[in-house]
């Protein structure tokens, strides 16, 4: 089988598979067998197999379930309600105040958890009501905080930037703090949005009505700062790096376990709830990676992967032309895919021509990163568009398309930033790395 | 030729992996060079094909693919094996023992150690082609190394039958991902690590995160290994069984000298640019590793009398022989 | 039949979950004696591998049976029973395709591990089989929970019943 036809046929084969609602994981998996017994018959599952297992036995997977597992734990315990009601106390008298709190609240848990579904689906859940009652634009509200949402994956902890240093061989402590940097950007973006889209239009998101008292503005702190400065000290202190990524995670979900604990939530049924979801979300995460990890394995044996290299090199772009190409590639899957599925299905052919163009590795990977972040928001296929979906029922789903798309271009923006002044990425890791 | 009578014209083609990663200088210089260097010697009747860690197989599945026949070969480190094959720690050689390639390649090919390191490998389906010298194993580490006592408490990364001398010497040691090595050394998860030689080391940019680096290295060289399924090694004319064992002996002179000049400039960098220090460990202390190493030797020989037996009698002579103990 | 293997595979995968307590507890327990102590453990790498290994593979069930398993809903209308029931049918008919080959595979795999006596090649040493058994059975056991729905899907795309109208709930 030629590489072109190789190419065409598997990844063909894939999209119309998931267009007609087979699940990525199995799709992926699936190709990888029916292309398997094409080229080489039975006796060439080995690889498949042998590409399953090495999934299972990498030590780094293991921060994946802990990370999903300290989001789980979190949404489910009063702290994260009682943190948000702090930021409504004191996000002021103003007009789309709520909502900027709404968005830091976002960006505080992000740094606490690994995933864009714990972010998104606990601020919305406890943000909605609040900014309805208010008489928020719910468009602008829901826009908003899938956008923040998307937070969850580029703010350290992260599971997508895990793979990718798994993939890459990358330092992960060094994408974590490439990670900060560049969602921190994105948080301010999305603050600026907020602000100046308030003042435009004061009707979409109108102040608190009533004054709230310093006392209570005070008191608010008190029952979150303790459980919220063990988690964020304990979280900071291992991210920089007094251990390895799995340790910190496990460090971290065992500290949020303790934080839970002191306020007498841990009972028997909490802890079962909370292993329980956080088994369906583990599973979904390692089955695509053992499904994605068989195709490109079948891919790559067959030549795929070196055919796509040299396509790549052979298209005679001018490096930075070819860059952005392939950032342009990952925003289109970006509507289409799973991030997960897309770092391991293009990383391994993007990564080597990357580094043999000369730019520097970890910037090429953040920027790719907030890429996979708007894949998040961008339809049809965005997560955080179907878990606000499900907390506002209400909302079509083309009103939640809608919404989302003035964020889609933010964040293309800060990438397009990021991506013309790489001393913001390259400087500012040396900068944190070195401190 | 093929040892049946087949078409001239027929190439046989061996696919072969490799755990060396893409895109560094001995992934092209060594691993694609010995393939290209088959390939022409056989005129092209015998073509290998290199593939990357991982694309077919996970390297630790490379010894079971070759068996079964995913892969027909690898070109990999023998201290995988060691929990399946524990001979194969012999191969990849015990720390302090041997002194160069002279003496390595006396003790497997002429008394005889390989003989018995492909019996083991034979029992798994697996011809066992032989070593490639790979250059020292030196340890980077944040405090000197002078004597015996330093060794106490060191938290060093470390594999296999390395870690279990090292512990004897009163280190602690500890497993890290490769990709977190550097970061673990930087924020005290362990105070040492080795990662081949010196050039190894500082391709890891150790020394950013150590200021020293104990000599002499804790055993020179430290092998690679070529192996090939056994069915596709039969299939070979005693022709190109030659050229192919006489690829990997050359291999072993290519790439000792190509990682002494890499080593060499290293050590210039390390000392003179980067602020380090060369420690030396006392002549004690390499005596007293070799005691431990042929103690660990010697409990692998227990556990596995008939391989691991018969290679550790042959390395105490050769340590008698050398003068070593 | 249906009802059983889906039953045996819930329970299963409620036990499994709780496996991501003591692999964050070990994982604890080497950070601690580590920091504390100076002295790492030689086998918290390996079981950490050991448990989460056998943790990801034995919770494809479970979480199929939760639809966990994402999907892109573009076509998957539920106004069409019929139509929604034959996706159905062919999304259990390529996870049956995967994991078929898989659980295939595996025991071979298996078995391998089992006669080279493989084990860690850090200095713990331990039998790898077991991380090798645990992903045979769960591979086999999400083949037969897909065979389970896809006998199900058929019996809706042939014969849809109004409470039908969505995929089947969680069990
Ligand atoms: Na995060
Ligand atoms: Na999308």
């Amino acid at each position: 089988m030629t590489p072109e036809l190789l190419t065409l046929g598997m990844f063909g084969s894939l999209v119309l598979l998931i267009v007609f609602g087979v699940s990525l994981s199995f799709a992926l998996g699936g190709v990888a067998v029916a292309f398997t017994l094409i080229l080489s018959g039975s006796n060439g599952l080995f690889p498949m197999v042998s590409a399953v297992f090495g999934t299972m036995w990498s030590v780094l997977l293991a921060a994946v379930p802990l990370f999903i597992f300290i989001g789980v734990t979190l949404s489910k315990s009063r702290i994260s309600r009682d943190l948000y009601q702090a930021f409504y106390l004191w996000s002021g008298r103003v007009n789309g105040g709520l909502l900027l709190g709404t968005a830091g609240f976002a960006a505080v848990l992000s740094a606490m958890t690994g995933s864009c579904a714990a972010s998104t689906l606990t601020t919305g859940k406890i943000g909605m009501p609040a900014m309805e009652r208010l008489g928020y634009d719910r468009g602008f509200a829901l826009g908003t905080i899938a956008a923040a949402g998307t937070l969850g994956i580029i703010i350290p902890p992260s599971i997508t930037l895990i793979v990718i240093g798994m993939t890459t061989g990358l330092s992960i402590g060094r994408l974590f703090m490439g990670g900060l940097i560049a969602g921190l950007l994105m948080l301010v973006a999305i603050l600026a949005y907020v602000v100046v889209y308030a003042w435009q239009f004061p009707g979409a998101a109108p102040a608190i009505g009533h004054r709230v008292s310093v006392a209570e503005k005070l008191r608010s702190l008190r029952s979150v700062l303790a459980p919220v400065t063990i988690i964020v000290v304990v979280l900071a202190s291992i991210f920089m790096g007094l251990a390895t990524p799995t340790e910190a995670a496990a460090v971290g979900a065992f500290t949020v376990l303790l934080a839970v604990a002191m306020q007498g939530e841990v009972t028997l049924r909490f802890l079962r709830e909370v292993c329980f979801e956080t088994a369906v979300t583990t599973g979904m995460v390692i089955w695509i990676v053992f499904g994605a990890t068989a195709f490109v394995s079948v891919y790559s044996a067959a030549g795929g992967i070196s055919f796509m290299q040299s396509f790549l090199t052979d298209l005679e772009l001018s490096p930075w032309m070819l860059v952005i190409l392939m950032q342009l590639v990952v925003l289109i899957l970006g509507m289409f895919l799973d991030p997960l599925g897309i770092i391991l299905l293009v990383l391994p052919m993007y990564y080597p021509v990357v580094v043999q163009l000369g730019f520097d590795p970890l910037w090429f990977c953040i920027i790719f990163q907030v890429n996979l972040c708007i894949g998040y928001i961008t339809p049809p296929f965005g997560y955080n568009i179907f878990y606000l979906k499900t907390i506002s029922p209400e909302a079509t789903i083309l009103q939640l398309y809608r919404s989302v798309m003035p964020y889609v271009a933010l964040l293309l923006l800060c990438g397009a930033i990021l991506m013309a002044f790489p001393a913001i990425l390259v400087e500012g890791t040396a900068w944190l790395t070195a401190g | 030729a093929p040892a049946t009578i087949a078409a001239a014209s027929s190439a046989t083609t061996w696919r072969m992996q490799t755990h060396f990663p893409t895109g560094t200088w001995y992934y092209d210089a060594i691993f694609q060079d010995f393939a290209r260097r088959v390939t022409t010697a056989t005129n092209g009747e015998l073509v290998i094909e290199t593939h990357a860690p991982g694309s077919i197989v996970s390297t630790g599945d490379s010894l079971m693919a070759a068996a079964q026949g995913a892969l027909d070969g690898a070109f990999t480190f023998p201290a995988y094996w060691v929990g399946q094959i524990p001979a194969a720690g012999h191969l990849n050689g015990n720390l302090a023992t041997f002194s160069n390639n002279t003496e390595m390649e006396y003790f497997m090919y002429e008394m005889g150690a390989l003989d018995i390191i492909r019996e083991a490998y034979a029992e798994r389906g697996i011809h066992q082609v032989g070593p490639v010298a790979g250059g020292g194993v030196t340890l980077f580490g944040k405090r000197p190394i002078h004597t015996a006592a330093d060794f106490q408490g060191y938290k060093i990364r470390t594999t296999g039958t390395a870690a279990r001398v090292l512990e004897k010497m009163g280190a602690a040691p500890v497993s890290v991902a490769g990709g977190e090595l550097y970061q673990a050394l930087q924020t005290g998860i362990v105070d040492a690590a080795h990662w081949g030689s010196v050039s190894g080391g500082m391709s890891m940019n150790f020394q950013e995160v150590t200021k020293y680096i104990v000599q002499p290295d804790l055993v020179s060289p430290t092998n690679l290994e070529v192996f090939v399924n056994a069915g596709k090694w039969s299939q070979l004319g005693e022709d190109h069984k030659q050229v192919v064992n006489d690829a990997v002996r050359a291999t072993t002179g290519i790439y000792t000298a190509r990682i002494m000049q890499a080593d060499l400039n290293g050590i210039d960098t390390f000392v003179n640019k980067s602020g380090g220090e060369i420690s030396m460990m006392e002549a004690s202390v390499l005596e007293e590793m070799r005691m431990k190493s042929l103690e660990v030797v010697d409990e692998i020989s227990a556990q596995d009398p008939k391989y691991s037996g018969r290679i550790g009698e042959l390395l105490h002579e050769f340590m008698r022989q050398t003068g070593k103990v | 039949m249906v009802r059983l293997i889906t039953y045996l595979n819930s329970l299963l995968g409620k036990a499994i979950s709780f496996a991501i307590l003591i692999g964050m507890i070990i994982i604890v327990y080497e950070v601690i004696m580590r920091y504390a102590f100076n002295a790492p453990t030689v086998w918290v790498q390996g079981y950490t591998q050991r448990i989460f290994g056998a943790y990801f593979v034995l919770l494809g069930a479970y979480t199929l049976i939760h639809r966990g398993h994402v999907r892109v809903d573009l076509l998957l209308n539920d106004r069409y029973p019929r139509w929604r029931a034959f996706l159905d049918v062919v999304n259990y008919l390529v996870l049956l395709l995967w994991t078929g080959a898989l659980s295939y595979q595996a025991w071979s795999y298996l078995e391998m591990s089992w006669l080279f006596n493989e084990r860690d090649d850090s200095a713990l040493g331990h039998p790898i089989w077991p991380v090798k058994l645990a992903l045979f059975i769960g591979v086999v056991l999400i083949a037969l929970q897909g065979l389970a729905e896809l006998v199900d899907a058929i019996r809706r795309m042939v014969r849809p019943t109004p409470d039908d109208s969505k995929e089947g709930s969680p069990a």
